[in-house]
């Protein structure tokens, strides 16, 4: 559907319109006119002349006025602004509401138009529908149906109800073709362009018998003195949903307003109807299929399923208003017999809940007495409280057995959250004791609770208002064994939240496992927020969990995979998965790996939205909180299939309410969040160097340092300079030292697995681009920025690359390109990048490789920082650990003498070092 | 397809690759037993089962008494083929709606293209033969031989086994009376009247009104609109009384659906996959939701 901006939509709901229906439906268009010379907006719609019957003067006149043609596809979003609407646009914006409700509630049905072109319609209806419509009708302004019927002698208008019907058959045409709703395969009936589909005229006489033309049937039961069930079959014409009568009635020629088809279709309809449910065949066993007799054993099928059944082919049952039909079942969740001190040690404890059936008449539970005699009837009804009552035999079965099987504690938990239990594979309304109830508030809003949670004093940074709200709620599920996932966007500071923790819960020690790439600034983090808390890591050669402390340690994906049964001799206080979109596959060796691990409580950092793909959710979910989703299978069944495939908002709402304690995730633009966000917050982000950077750096050091020592005056600065810049491009990726950008256009390139910038980068990029978020990213390099888009290129991220060697107006239609938002992703030189640009678009800075001067960096960060930015913006610096990188940044904070020198004269200042001097800031150190 | 009720023409049937089954309902092998018990040459109907499933059998037109199609032969030569059908006689008819009236399943069937076991005994105890015997049948072919069927004949008669299969009712217009004809008299024939209203007379104790609205309040037939039996476009409101009615106001919107939209069950049809018609259902259902709370 075009879209029509704002403005134009405004003055078009101005105007009077009428309704122009078309074949095949969705042809139809909205012709928008001014009934008192106004000016029609330009810019929309098909300019055209119109020809109504207005009041001119105290008298009706036909004239030919300007109009706009929309196609009612384009008109449906216009129509829904009512306010300052004209009548006639205000009553279709009307009528579009009754259709996109119809629409909604599935009442869609496939056709062949007159011409036969394939069509979709509006139906079937109920009784209520035609009402609405019919009312809706009434409320038609003349200036809504201004255009005469052609061919009269006497001016006459349309008629306004045929003229609604044809509306909503108009928008029900459209709407399935909507490129939104638009599924793949063949056009028949998803693509707008007609198709002439004659033969499916009988396909569509099939569709539509028994929906919207023929008739429907019902049974109306009755049960006379004679203490037997009667069966009447009703009949409903479905033309017309406000017509009824009996079978009876019908055959004795005493009905009016059925057809003469009405017979043959009622036959038809109740053959259709034995099908799902078989005793109806009786009534086909005689010349006039209007009433038969049930036996007890019938009655209490169609209380069990055969009504279900029935009214999934479409055929109501209707008991007789005098029996009672209000007797109800649900499970109610007994608590706890034993002690409940220890909260964490009960939920995680083999203990189990009972839970009852509670069956009430009327919202009344009955007493034991009355359960006995529903337990030993033997008819469908039951006399209690002085009323027949209707007993399904699932309720008299309920009423004997008295309760389910008792269930595992976190069962319980799921139960209280979602109102539901299952019960022989099937959902049961459930009912928690107050204790279960206590603990479901006290779950139920993550992101508040009233809980006096202080900022643990060993903590060494003040913690804002959300961090405070953050680790409430990790105290909060950590206290009470459940665990949790916190998947605030990043740059909310998840890991100053988990040192809290660890912090708050005195306990230790705490296991974190993460990606290589965030090792490092795990370390520097709990270093600088936690001083004196033990931190290690298990990471390398030469790891050991000898002496632990009550720490932190450290470790990566892959090692906790080599040595689970290490880490898992250990009995954790807390485990920690940072990135935990890492194991979101239940069967890989890492997340199996993950689980075998003990921990007194779990938690999963993530900054990817995980709430959308549910079966990433339930590995997380079920890792942190065991038990709380059930088995993968029974999740399937239960929420995804139902959820995802079938789209239930009633699933899902339940489902929500189901996961929304476990899972806090708030956004920088949350209006709880973004008022305490600074504006600008800079991130160090230490990495590593994998085996082959290692032996690279290790090697040209080794080799440099020999021809230095060796040599003096302009040849030894040169040689220096040399030194750094192969280094440099060595922590950045080996590919760039190496020369591999000559085969950037061959496949045989690999890149990925081989620097842990590009790694962590790639991390970046996916929770910016997840986050909907735009990223810049710096390098001085051209080459490395070149290796940069073909790695990303090859991920499908898209991404475009800004060097002094591009021309200025293609700079321009860059810098709009990512300013629109149409490319996440930006990579700059930054000596192009430096001057000139405005990139406000963008909420995240790299820095992939230093410049040793905070001032150019300050000017490439500020394209992004700019009047006009109204988002935080986030600086990342990648920085190599152990590397000349590492301690030429750490020089440069400690030494402003060397600093200002650098500064001064760049890295030539290097060039005076000594060989002791050089040695050492070259020299590669290892991190631990 | 060409079909005034009595005479009905049948699309001529594609190629068929593989191995057909002819008759995959019992009254259309049946039909197929007929043919070949009359027929001399086995040889002649190979040939014909050939033929059939090659495709060479062109429209074929069904009328009272009769089964016709052009047959090509292999040299190319176009060959009309007509299968006679001993027809019905009146009192035939009569009884046979007679049995068909007996039951409301025995009509229920036929209109979901079922011919029951049942019926088709009870028309044979009626003395009403449905099923084509020994005699019933008389092949005839333009072609030059002489065999008794031929193979165009044979063709004609192994691809009416498919047009059986898919509607019975092509059994009854070969025996001399077409479908809307018979449903006219199936619904005008002594329809039987319904027996004696028990259940309604010996009223339920204490209050004997039903949940549901009984007949007696239906609807007052004046406002009784019937678009399927209504193809006139209905007549428009005189302008002048269109200017002066008062307008009702709008009335209130319709509440926001709170359920899941009902799935889209359908039969299949050619080209037709309920299920993807369903998702595309579905997806609209989505789409209005959103366009609704938005």
């Amino acid at each position: 559907m075009a879209k029509v901006p704002a403005k134009q939509a405004l003055s078009l709901m101005r105007c009077a319109v009428v309704f122009e229906a078309a074949d095949p439906p969705r042809n139809a268009t909205m012709a928008f006119w001014s009934p008192d010379g106004h000016e029609l907006p330009s810019g929309v719609g098909c300019p055209a002349e119109l020809d109504v019957v207005v009041p001119h003067g105290g008298v009706l006149r036909q004239r030919t006025v300007p109009a706009l043609r929309v196609p009612v596809g384009t008109a449906v979003p216009v129509l829904s602004r009512t306010k300052g609407a004209h009548p006639a646009a205000a009553f279709w914006g009307a009528a579009t509401v009754v259709a996109l409700q119809l629409i909604a509630r599935g009442r869609l049905l496939p056709g062949v138009s007159d011409q036969g072109f394939d069509a979709w319609r509006i139906g079937p209806l109920d009784a209520d529908d035609v009402e609405r419509i019919r009312a809706l009708a009434a409320a038609m302004p003349p200036s809504a149906r201004a255009v005469p019927v052609p061919g009269r002698v006497a001016a006459e208008l349309p008629d306004p109800e045929r003229l609604v019907r044809d509306f909503l058959d108009a928008v029900a045409d459209v709407i399935p073709r909507a490129p939104a709703a638009r599924t793949a395969g063949s056009p028949v009936f998803a693509a707008v362009e007609p198709q002439r589909v004659t033969q499916l005229r009988d396909w569509a006489t099939e569709v539509a018998a028994g929906l919207d033309s023929g008739v429907r049937i019902s049974l109306r039961l009755e049960m006379p003195d004679d203490g037997f069930f009667w069966a009447l079959v009703q009949v409903h014409s479905l033309a017309d949903p406000t017509l009824m009568t009996d079978a009876r009635e019908l055959w004795a020629g005493t009905s009016r307003g059925f057809g003469p088809q009405a017979r043959t279709d009622t036959v038809l309809a109740v053959r259709r109807a034995a099908r799902a449910w078989p005793v109806l065949q009786r009534l086909l066993d005689a010349a006039v299929p209007d009433e038969l007799i049930l036996d007890d054993t019938e009655v209490g099928e169609l209380l069990c399923d055969g009504a279900e059944r029935l009214a999934g082919a479409g055929v109501a049952v209707h008991w007789p208003r005098e029996l009672a039909r209000e007797l109800t079942a649900q499970a109610i969740i007994r608590a706890p017999t034993g002690p409940r001190a220890e909260v964490p040690a009960f939920f995680n404890g083999d203990e189990l809940l009972h839970v009852d059936w509670e069956l009430a008449l009327r919202g009344e539970p009955l007493t034991r007495a009355e359960l006995d005699l529903l337990a030993q009837a033997h008819r469908p009804i039951v006399r209690l409280r002085g009323q027949w009552t209707l007993v399904d035999p699932a309720l008299a079965r309920k009423a004997r057995e008295r309760a389910l099987a008792p269930r595992p504690v976190i069962e319980a938990v799921s139960a209280a959250l979602t109102g539901t239990i299952e019960a022989d594979g099937k959902p049961v309304e459930v009912a928690a004791s107050s204790w279960l109830t206590e603990l479901r508030e006290r779950l139920a809003d993550p992101d508040g609770g009233g809980e006096p949670v202080r900022q643990p004093a060993a903590l060494a940074a003040p913690l804002r208002d959300y961090q405070l709200r953050g680790l409430r709620w990790l105290s909060r599920m950590t206290s009470l064994g459940l665990g949790g996932c916190l998947a605030d966007d990043m740059g909310l500071g998840k890991t100053i939240m988990v040192i809290a923790l660890h912090l708050h819960r005195q306990a230790g020690p705490t296991l974190v496992v993460c990606p290589a790439s965030v090792l490092g600034n795990w370390q520097r983090e709990i270093e600088r927020f936690a001083p004196g808390t033990p931190v290690r890591r298990f990471h390398g050669s030469g790891r050991s969990l000898a002496r632990l402390s009550k720490g932190f340690v450290l470790t990566t994906y892959p090692t906790m995979r080599l040595d689970a049964d290490v880490l898992g001799s250990r009995r954790w206080d807390l485990v920690v998965a940072d990135e935990a979109q890492h194991v979101k596959n239940p069967l890989s060796g890492t997340a199996k790996a993950l689980r075998t691990i003990p921990a007194g409580v779990r938690i999963a950092l993530t900054g990817t939205p995980v709430e959308n793909s549910l079966s990433d959710l339930w590995a997380i979910l079920d890792w942190t909180t065991p038990g709380l989703l059930g088995s993968l299978s029974s999740f399937r069944t239960r929420w995804a299939g139902p959820i995802e495939a079938d789209r239930n908002p009633e699933t899902a709402e339940r489902f929500s309410r189901l996961v929304a304690p476990f899972l806090l995730r708030r956004r920088k633009s949350d209006p709880t969040v973004a008022p305490e966000l600074p504006l600008k917050t800079e991130t160090d982000h230490p990495v590593g160097l994998t085996h082959e950077q290692a032996a690279l750096y290790q090697a040209v050091v080794c080799e440099t340092m020999t021809q230095i020592r060796s040599s003096s005056g302009m040849a030894r600065r040169g040689l220096i300079l040399k030194l750094l810049t192969a280094l440099k491009q060595i922590c950045n990726h080996p590919a760039q030292y190496l020369g591999e950008s000559r085969y950037l256009k061959e496949t045989r390139l690999r890149l990925a697995g081989r620097s842990e910038k590009l790694d962590l980068l790639d991390d970046l990029v996916d929770t910016v681009v997840a986050e909907d978020g735009a990223i810049l990213v710096f390098t001085q390099y051209v080459t490395m920025a070149r290796l940069i888009e073909r790695h990303l290129g090859d991920r499908g991220v898209p991404v475009q690359l800004l060097h002094g060697g591009i021309p200025v107006r293609r700079r321009d239609l860059m810098v709009q390109r990512f300013q629109s938002g149409e490319v996440p992703v930006f990579l700059l030189s930054l000596k192009a990048g430096g001057t000139g640009l405005n990139l406000t678009h963008a909420d995240h800075v790299v820095h992939y490789d230093r410049w040793w001067n905070p001032a150019v960096e300050e000017q490439a960060t500020d394209r992004s920082y700019r009047i006009g930015q109204t988002r935080p913006v986030q600086v990342h610096r990648l920085i190599a650990e152990g590397t000349i990188e590492d301690h030429i940044a750490t020089l440069l904070q400690s030494k402003r003498k060397l600093a200002d020198a650098v500064l001064r004269g760049g890295e030539v200042a290097l060039s005076e070092l000594s060989d002791t001097e050089l040695a050492k800031l070259v020299e590669l150190r290892s991190p631990q | 397809m060409i079909d005034n009720g009595r005479v009905v023409g049948f699309p001529a049937f594609p190629p068929r690759r593989g191995r057909s089954t002819f008759g995959r309902s019992w009254w259309s092998r049946a039909w197929i037993t007929a043919v070949e018990d009359i027929a001399l040459d086995p040889e002649e109907l190979r040939r014909g089962r050939q033929y059939a499933q090659l495709g060479r059998v062109g429209s074929i037109t069904v009328s009272p008494g009769r089964i016709a199609a052009p047959v090509h032969d292999s040299d190319d030569a176009l060959y009309h083929a007509v299968v006679r059908v001993e027809q019905l006689i009146d009192t035939a008819w009569e009884r046979f709606l007679d049995q068909v009236a007996a039951k409301a399943g025995h009509l229920a069937a036929l209109l979901d293209r079922d011919l029951p076991h049942e019926l088709v005994e009870a028309a044979a105890h009626a003395d009403v033969r449905l099923l084509p015997g020994l005699g019933d049948l008389e092949p005839e072919c333009e072609c030059p031989g002489w065999e008794h069927p031929c193979q165009h004949a044979a063709a004609l008669c192994y691809q009416a086994a498919w047009l059986l299969d898919d509607n019975p009712f092509v059994l009854l217009l070969m025996r001399g009376r077409g479908e809307q004809e018979l449903l006219a008299q199936f619904d005008g024939h002594s329809m039987p009247q319904p027996t004696p209203p028990a259940a309604a007379q010996g009223t339920t104790a204490g209050n004997g009104a039903a949940l549901a609205p009984g007949p007696t309040t239906a609807q007052d037939p004046t406002t009784a609109r019937s678009t399927a039996t209504d193809p006139e476009p209905l007549p428009g409101t005189p302008a002048e009384l269109a200017y002066a009615q008062v307008v009702a106001p709008l009335p209130d919107p319709p509440p926001l659906p709170t359920a899941a939209p009902s799935p889209l069950v359908l039969p299949s049809g050619p080209g037709i996959d309920p299920a993807v018609l369903a998702r595309v259902a579905a997806d609209a259902a989505a789409l209005a939701r959103e366009l609704l709370t938005h």
